[in-house]
């Protein structure tokens, strides 16, 4: 399902005298399959912005259509439920929720709330643990036994068995040492391209951003500022500074070498590998010359 | 979320109530539990009624929370009002109604003692809407101080309350977060029957209670790592300094409970 | 015992639980001198935060000695020793113990019992050491990851230790709290105000330090400058870490055949190198 964003706005505490806006004009269309990333500063409604998709969240102008459902200022949403099982929402920290006596049944939850039969549910969650890369021996042990790391596994294969047909993630490497964050990512990637699960990653990793997405939503202050393929954005010269942004490494060093050397590639370079064969190419031109 | 909760019901303000020593406002409290007990004419609660409002002019507040700061209790003097009314029967008959009587007395009565409800609630809150928490639990500590001497855990009290009070909009922040992550997950915090409403608490608990055992711990290691190893040798930042406002406060009320004791027939 | 040695960690062993086969930390030695700055980096697991929290005694080795500043470390010893040592802890909120900036910086005073009017001065003297100075009444919550880390900085300096521990402090901020937390660290141990040691497993930072000590599975894998750790270059990756953007892309160029000389920490080293290459061409 595609996922259109129009207008939107959310003010909390409407009509209070703490009411606070923090998104508007937010206008997005988020295509089935794609896996778009929506970076911003801290405060620029990112997070608000992400609690609309699944409906923990109502716009107060504007609508979101996420497939046949609609969220609409005003109106009530009566499918909130079914919304929640096809839009599944990794939430930062996610081992914070974890509760269940058992992995097994931790997993087994959500497919549970939205209707699957606890048989089932059970199979899928077995399947689960294994994706996400543990051993099904820890079935039936209690998910406080493992370390952080672990249970953030299990947290978000908890999140996979609901079958979502949308997965948001936000910030999904939080806290990991560097190992723990590729196979992360990496897992979510391989995940994106095997089922073609529409995928948002809400980050401030530009790394991560120029790496995995498709598309980038440029977030600043409460509204959508760019949005573009990491090269159409990176290839904008001044402008992600101005959003509280920092450029990837990559591009950052780009940019210093094309200062110093006085010379242009002929698009942004993304990642490290790319990098080093563009220098290579560099130097071996004038080799050839 | 957080700005909206005044946590302890405290209003920001710079009047000479705000300004008094907590020790001197809870000192009130005390005393004032037994003053309302001389009171028993029209006279002497009118007093006390004066008093009452000269402290809520004084304080600042506005009226709307002093009112709000009733509302528990308007059911209990009430009940308490019509206790008297229907139960008391000297004096005059003033109405008969039936299966009820109101005696002159039964009113009288009625109105005196719902009103000592009312000036006890009514300086209670002033008091609390003046004082932060911090400072009611600095004003606590102090006073409690010489039953150090009896084993009290005074400091360990004072500084258990005082931690717990940073921490409820931490809390707060996170139980937020919980129910958000639970009910993406497909838990309903409102609707359906009780049954399930009830089974919701689950999920939301036990993650909240592992986590406050983890901030306990990781606390408790960081107050360690700085230093900290009970209260003995401690010295403290916050002072309360007491002024002259302060006896003053002391010596209206022993005014007070003396004018009444004057005035009482 | 030389001067310039604040600390003397020898042989170090310890084990969280007692019959655990693989100890937390396996016969680990190592010194730190004053005013420098040391990196001690290694996955989660690897028992680098072990390994900081054995040096104010939080843990106590089950074998070998620790030695703060002329101080055995014992139990008897463990107060005299923690006010050698300040420690910052990874969770902002969970060592914010004060009810306001001030409050909680002023913590570590009361609990050594410093006079009234010196607290004051010291608590003032250390919130604007670490810029806050506008946020002495705030309460935790208003303040972001960021600040907090640098109240809780503001907290050690106030003790004045000679030593201050970073113990992941900067795994749970966003780019920018990383950035400040690191930059105001960066400040004061320039203007010799504290020996740091920060416990990291982002290899940026690290990069930055005068030492970097590298720990694996308990014990010390490797020893030496930035430049000189990150040569073992796929070794560490094995290992659990990474390397620094640009050292990277060294390895990488070199590997690749390019007449490079140099590993690079820093982007502008790298970029200056390649520019002088290209120009003798």
């Amino acid at each position: 399902m595609d996922i259109e964003i129009k207008d939107v706005e959310h003010r909390y505490q409407m009509k209070t005298p703490f009411e606070r806006l923090a998104i508007y004009d937010v206008n997005a269309v988020i295509k089935e399959g794609s896996y778009v990333a929506v970076i911003g500063h801290t405060g620029s409604g990112k997070s608000t912005l992400l609690q609309h998709l699944n409906g923990l969240l109502k716009p107060t102008k504007g609508q979101i259509r996420l497939g046949g459902d609609v969220l609409e200022a005003g109106k009530k949403n009566k499918h909130l439920k079914a919304l929640r099982k096809k839009v599944g929402i990794v939430f930062q920290f996610p081992e914070h929720q974890l509760f269940e006596e058992t992995i097994l049944k931790d997993i087994s939850f959500g497919p549970i709330n939205f209707g699957m039969s606890r048989e089932k549910a059970e199979e899928k969650a077995r399947e689960m643990l294994k994706l996400v890369g543990l051993d099904e021996e820890l079935s039936d042990r209690s998910p406080f036994e493992l370390s952080g790391g672990q249970m953030r596994r299990v947290a978000i294969a908890g999140v996979l068995a609901m079958e979502p047909e949308v997965l948001v993630l936000d910030e999904p490497t939080a806290g990991l040492d560097p190992r723990g964050r590729k196979e992360i990512m990496d897992m979510f990637y391989s995940l994106h391209k095997q089922r073609n699960l529409t995928t948002i990653l809400v980050t401030h990793s530009m790394e991560d951003a120029a790496a995995y997405a498709d598309e980038l939503i440029v977030m600043h202050k409460g509204t959508v500022k760019a949005k573009g393929t990491p090269r159409e954005l990176f290839s904008r010269k001044d402008d992600i500074a101005a959003f509280g942004l920092d450029l990837p490494e990559t591009i950052k060093f780009q940019k210093r070498l094309e200062e110093t050397l006085g010379i242009t590639f002929k698009a942004p370079i993304l990642t490290i590998e790319e990098a080093a064969s563009e220098i290579k190419a560099l130097f071996q031109e004038e080799n050839a010359l | 979320m957080m700005d909206n909760i005044i946590i302890g019901k405290y209003v920001p303000g710079t009047s000479i109530i705000h300004r008094l020593d907590p020790r001197t406002k809870l000192l009130t409290i005390f005393l004032f539990v037994f003053i309302v007990f001389f009171a028993n004419n029209t006279e002497t609660y009118a007093l006390l009624g004066l008093f009452t409002v000269a402290a809520a002019a004084l304080s600042g507040v506005p009226v709307r929370f002093l009112l709000k700061g009733m509302k528990p209790v308007f059911w209990i003097v009430l009940f308490t009002f019509l206790l008297h009314i229907f139960m008391t029967r000297e004096g005059p008959l003033l109405a008969d109604l039936g299966l009820f009587k109101i005696y002159e007395q039964g009113l009288v009565q009625g109105i005196f003692i719902s009103l000592r409800f009312v000036y006890l609630i009514m300086i209670t809150t002033i008091l609390t809407l003046t004082t932060t928490p911090i400072e009611v639990t600095d004003g606590l500590e102090h006073l409690l101080g010489p039953f150090k001497k009896l084993k009290l855990p005074v400091h360990e009290l004072a500084l258990m309350m005082s931690i717990s009070l940073r921490f409820i909009p931490t809390l707060l922040e996170e139980t937020d977060k919980i129910m958000k992550a639970q009910m993406a997950r497909g838990v309903d915090f409102t609707n359906g029957p009780v049954k399930e409403r009830v089974k919701a608490i689950v999920p939301l608990l036990v993650p909240l209670f592992v986590s406050a055992f983890k901030r306990a711990e990781e606390l408790a290691t960081a107050m360690e790592a700085r230093g900290y190893r009970g209260g003995e040798g401690r010295t403290k930042y916050r002072q309360l300094t007491w002024k002259w406002k302060d006896t003053s406060v002391l010596l209206i009320l022993a005014g007070l409970g003396v004018l009444l004791i004057l005035l009482r027939t | 015992m030389n001067q310039d040695r604040l600390i003397a960690a020898e042989d170090i062993t310890f084990r969280y639980q007692k019959d655990a086969d693989r100890p937390a930390l396996d016969h680990v030695s190592f010194q730190v001198s004053k005013g420098e700055w040391l990196a001690i980096v290694g996955h989660n697991g690897s028992g680098k935060s072990t390994l900081a929290r054995a040096l104010n005694g939080l843990i106590l080795p089950d074998e070998g000695s620790i030695d703060v500043g002329g101080i055995q470390l014992m139990e008897e010893t463990v107060w005299d020793v923690r006010k050698k040592i300040g420690m910052v802890f990874q969770n902002p909120d969970n060592q914010f113990v004060g009810t306001t900036v001030r409050d909680d910086v002023a913590f570590g005073l009361e609990n050594n019992g410093v006079p009234r009017e010196d607290m004051v001065e010291r608590v003032d003297w250390a919130v604007q050491q670490v810029n806050m100075q506008e946020f002495l009444d705030q309460e935790p919550h208003h303040l972001s990851g960021g600040q907090k880390q640098r109240v809780a900085i503001a907290g050690v300096l106030a003790a004045r230790p000679d030593i201050m521990i970073l113990d992941e402090a900067t795994s749970m901020l966003d780019p920018m709290g990383r950035e400040e937390v690191l930059d105001t660290v960066r400040r004061l141990k320039d203007q010799g105000m504290v020996t740091v040691i920060s416990i990291t497993h982002d290899l940026n930072e690290a990069a930055k330090a005068d030492r970097i000590i590298v720990m694996n599975g308990g014990r010390k894998f490797a020893e030496g400058t930035p430049q000189e750790v990150f040569r073992l270059n796929q070794d560490l990756i094995k290992i659990g870490l990474d390397l620094p953007f640009s050292f990277q892309l060294s390895q990488m160029l070199k590997e690749s055949g390019l007449a490079l000389k140099g590993d690079h920490l820093t982007q502008e080293g790298l970029v200056n190198e390649l520019w002088t290459l290209k120009s003798k061409m």
